[in-house]
């Protein structure tokens, strides 16, 4: 995890906020794993799930790609929340 | 009534633009700079705050104008000070949520030109102005300076937000434009919801009225310096899920959309 979080900090990440991200990291579901090993190593694979993708939502929501790596996590884990959520957009 | 004091007049219902120089003058005669602040013990500065709570007794200045107007005329570190004795004299603590929403729910109920059968007709720039007004009186409700809100294109999806650092309020001009229902609905959840982020925010940064602490904690730790270190949309940088569960979040959207409940602005 410490390797995740250096990572992330390198990526501009804060020292408090890098942990944490890490820590969901370590965490994500097994289909995303392989993702993980190759964003490690500079590389940035694309992956759809419930109608979403990781290159999409860096591309419309300007998110980065361990964020929308997450995000996808969310859409395996719990389909219903998160496009409900994704769906209602920020306030 | 005006009262002649030593031929200073009462500040009773002026607006700050309507404060003369004497007036002001009277209550900066006590001002005193951040660094001499700092030098004063604890009994010279409750001395001093308890004699500019007098002043204000003898100009008549209501009780919810009191914070603002010291903001104005005082020292930075000082209106943080007269903020904090004025809520442990007076005793300030925000009504409970269910009195709070309770109440804006009718406050929105009374207002004719929020009614989406009138709201649709208005041109954007009376939008705002109902917007603003609405928010005058919820912030009286929950004891916080109203916010200014502006109707602004934003991106898509982004409907509004709270900005901690200045204090106002933006709401989705393109949103606000449009005359569907559901995006009426919508918009009036995010007046309420942002005001709550400018509600969590007085609590946590400015004084805490919030008649539970435990909340204010969590609200703390997922604000600027708390212990996640990031507020706002952090979606761009943590993920949705992170960002949507963030206690700030929840609170908001659970409590502007138990106002809209109990409003029931179904079409």
């Amino acid at each position: 995890m410490d390797f995740i979080a250096k990572k992330l900090i390198s990526q501009d990440y804060n020292s408090k906020i890098a942990p944490m991200v890490a820590a969901e990291i370590v965490n994500v579901d097994n289909q995303l794993n392989p993702l993980v090993e190759k964003w490690l190593n500079g590389e940035s694979e694309d992956y759809v799930s419930q109608g979403y993708s990781i290159l999409g939502l860096m591309k419309s929501r300007g998110m980065t790609y361990p964020a929308a790596l997450l995000t996808i996590d969310w859409l395996i884990k719990e389909p219903e929340k998160a496009k409900q959520s994704l769906e209602k957009g920020i306030k | 009534m005006v009262e002649d004091i030593e031929g200073v007049e009462s500040l009773s219902g002026t607006t700050q633009e309507g404060f003369c120089s004497s007036q002001l003058d009277y209550l900066s005669e006590l001002n005193v700079s951040d660094m001499d602040w700092g030098e004063l013990s604890e009994t010279q500065q409750t001395f001093t705050l308890s004699a500019i709570d007098g002043r204000m007794d003898e100009l008549d200045i209501p009780l919810k104008n009191r914070s603002e107007i010291a903001r104005e005329v005082l020292s930075d570190d000082m209106a943080d000070a007269f903020d904090s004795y004025f809520l442990e004299t007076y005793n300030i603590e925000a009504p409970q949520d269910h009195i709070q929403i309770e109440q804006i729910s009718e406050i929105l109920s009374d207002c004719e030109e929020i009614k989406y059968e009138n709201w649709v007709t208005l041109e954007l720039s009376e939008k705002e102005s109902v917007l603003n007004s609405l928010e005058e009186r919820i912030a009286e409700i929950e004891c916080r300076p109203a916010c200014p809100i502006r109707l602004l294109p934003l991106e898509e999806r982004q409907w509004g937000g709270y900005n901690p650092v200045t204090k106002d309020i933006t709401i989705n001009s393109d949103y606000a434009e449009l005359s569907d229902h559901h995006t009426y609905k919508e918009v009036v959840d995010t007046l309420i919801h942002e005001g709550r982020h400018a509600y969590q925010d007085y609590n946590v940064n400015v004084a805490e009225i919030h008649p539970r602490h435990s909340e204010v904690v969590s609200w703390a730790e997922t604000m600027e310096g708390g212990k996640w270190g990031y507020w706002g949309d952090c979606s761009t940088l943590l993920g949705q899920r992170l960002y949507d569960q963030q206690s700030i979040e929840i609170d908001a959207r659970n409590f502007a959309r138990d106002v809209l409940d109990k409003l029931n602005l179904n079409a």
